[in-house]
């Protein structure tokens, strides 16, 4: 008896340490105002060598124009993402249109906890066809301190707020 | 020369694009049934005209937990953007009850790519601005072909009535004209719009924004409908500050959610007006029957390509390379006057005939009339254009004819092509036989003879009366 419950511990413990726990983000993304082209976006957490650890949004539904966003696009072809089954119906489904100039979003991505307090940083970057690309449009230290606060991007992003639900 | 104008600008632009031209109807058709079988989806919404935004956002409140965004397409899908008990989630809901019908799917990337080669021949800007050259060109095309149209007709009051013509491929020519050469000057234009407005292709000016005091003015969201609404983002958090944003058809607003009072007022420019006209006038994707039409609209455009080719094969290339002829030292030479190549085939066909006979025979156009050294027989084959005119290649001979003076005097005879559907049947033959009865260096060999929608046996029977007589004199 004594072995079969220690054995059902041993089991919860397993369950629950395979089970992902996430951090919700709602966040409100605002584009500055410009005409042309809608602007492709995508946040992506990276490590300090700027390696791509998860892309966790992607604005823009025409993959042929992903190679615009350059370092996103470098990191596609290198792993081999176009054919991961998590990677492309997060593109697919989840992601929206491009956002064109001075429209806003409202909409939420999700962050495995794991990846917080552990000097990642989130990577917003953005580009509009013929009109540039900034790779740190948003670049910033990811813990949940940062993720409460409102913050103006170097390029098309004219403000972005963020609030994290603890789950 | 003003009609020749016309037909060689309408033939050059037409050889020019016809092969984008294919390309970009056949994708039109697919594109076409697209928007047709979207527009019979559940998610389709009709009643939009009459669904306020505040009853839409009262049946959204019983079904989400925290909603995000209201977005209105053109396809009058309703998607909403939020938490629900699943968490954060999107999909087509019906608007009047709030509940979900289903949820947004990636778009289908057969129609994804065949969208990519409509607009831009999947070669990104330089495809893009490819594709709005042949969409201005075919604006073109299409103002051209009508002014061909008219003329061929014998102008605009014989527009509607029954056509008479003998050439299949012509016939198909001319009744795709009259059938579909608006739809044709509209899609050309606005897909035209489009392209250029990707490209900044207008002045930029200070967006056009007016800011209001505090509770000066409110926003009634219940006279707002869901027609008139492209997306509304709700407000970022419950303080009272945070605004919601309204993107509708010629405006944009933000209002603070306390009182529901203005905070600005974006006012569209009228470039983003006809882009948005262009987009729906273009696609179709709101509205069946407009969807109908540019379905039909591409397919007669694929069969305009076919026959348009078909014709030019027949006409235009014979009709514009130069005869290099013995006309120095021919005897018989035979003038034709046409329009559309009809009378050409046949005075290629008594050139054969009469030199099977041994004659020496030159031909040309009547445009070309020069002193023929040699000549002692003209033979003059001619169709009429229009209302009585002159084919394109005949339009000058009255002035040659009165200024020239043959060296010996000539026996000539003038085979007329027409239709008698038309009242004024071989009317430029006639003018003709007026002309030459008037000089007295010529003298009639035969009558003339009228021959109808080209009746084959007709003309044998003219050919073997003029054979039997350049053998008797």
């Amino acid at each position: 008896m004594k072995t079969f419950f220690s054995f059902l511990l041993l089991y919860f413990l397993l369950l629950n340490s395979s089970v992902e726990e996430y951090v919700e983000v709602k966040c409100m993304l605002e584009i500055v105002n410009y005409r042309g082209e809608g602007a492709y976006i995508a946040i992506s957490v990276i490590d300090k060598s700027e390696k791509y650890i998860k892309t966790v949004y992607v604005f823009g539904d025409d993959k042929s124009w992903f190679s615009e966003m350059k370092s996103f696009w470098r990191n596609l072809r290198e792993n081999n993402l176009f054919l991961d089954k998590d990677f492309y119906p997060l593109v697919d489904a989840i992601s929206g249109p491009t956002i064109s100039g001075s429209e806003r979003r409202l909409f939420q991505f999700k962050i495995p906890k794991n990846l917080f307090n552990s000097n990642y940083n989130l990577r917003i970057e953005t580009a509009v066809e013929d009109k540039g690309y900034y790779v740190n449009d948003i670049n910033i230290n990811l813990n949940p301190e940062n993720l409460k606060k409102i913050y103006q991007g170097e390029g098309f992003i004219n403000k972005i707020q963020f609030s994290a639900v603890d789950k | 020369m003003i009609s020749r104008i016309w037909r060689n600008t309408h033939f050059l632009l037409a050889i020019s694009i016809s092969l984008f031209l294919i390309i970009a109807s056949i994708s039109g058709v697919i594109l076409g049934i697209e928007a047709l079988i979207d527009q019979t989806k559940p998610q389709a919404i009709y009643s939009l005209e009459s669904q306020s935004l505040k009853a839409t956002m009262e049946a959204l409140e019983d079904q989400f937990e925290d909603v995000y965004e209201i977005v209105v397409t053109e396809k009058k899908f309703v998607v909403v953007q939020g938490i629900t008990s699943n968490g954060f989630e999107t999909f087509y809901v019906d608007p009047r009850t709030g509940i979900k019908i289903k949820n947004v799917s990636p778009s289908n990337p057969f129609f994804n790519h065949v969208r990519s080669l409509h607009r831009s021949l999947f070669l990104k800007k330089t495809g893009r601005i490819l594709v709005g050259i042949v969409a201005f060109l075919l604006f073109l095309l299409s103002i051209t072909g009508v002014i061909l149209l008219v003329k061929r007709l014998g102008g605009v009051m014989h527009f509607f009535l029954p056509l008479k013509e003998n050439n299949k491929y012509r016939k198909v020519h001319i009744t795709l004209g009259k059938w579909f050469f608006i739809p044709l000057l509209i899609i050309g234009i606005s897909g035209a719009y489009l392209v250029i407005e990707r490209f900044d292709g207008f002045s930029k000016k200070e967006s056009n924004i007016k800011k209001y005091e505090a509770g000066e003015k409110k926003l009634n969201l219940n006279t707002l409908y869901l027609s008139d609404i492209k997306r509304v983002s709700y407000p970022f958090s419950n303080l009272k500050n945070d605004t919601y944003t309204i993107e509708l058809k010629k405006r944009k607003v933000s209002i603070r959610q306390g009182d529901l009072s203005l905070v600005d007022e974006e006012i569209f420019h009228v470039h983003q007006i006809l882009k948005n006209w262009s987009y729906y006038i273009h696609t179709g994707e709101s509205n069946v029957f407009i969807a109908f039409i540019l379905t039909l609209s591409s397919l007669a455009l694929i069969f305009f390509v076919i026959s348009g080719l078909k014709i030019s094969s027949q006409t235009s290339w014979n009709l514009l390379t130069p005869n290099s002829n013995n006309n120095k030292e021919a005897h018989i030479i035979i003038l034709y006057g046409s329009e559309t190549g009809n009378s050409f085939e046949f005075a290629k066909k008594l050139t054969k005939a009469l030199r099977r006979e041994k004659h020496s025979v030159g031909l040309t156009s009547l445009n070309n009339y020069c002193v023929f050294p040699k000549a002692k027989k003209l033979l003059v084959l001619t169709s009429t254009y229009g209302d009585g005119e002159a084919p394109f290649n005949a339009n000058d001979f009255e002035r040659l004819f009165a200024d020239l003076v043959q060296p010996y005097p000539i026996d000539y005879s003038i085979l007329g092509f027409g239709s008698k559907s038309y009242p004024k049947y071989c009317q430029f033959a006639i003018t003709l036989e007026t002309l030459f009865k008037k000089n007295l260096n010529f003298n009639e060999l035969t009558p003339l003879f009228k021959i109808n929608n080209q009746s084959e046996t007709d003309y044998l029977i003219w050919e073997k009366t003029i054979i039997n007589k350049l053998k008797t004199s």
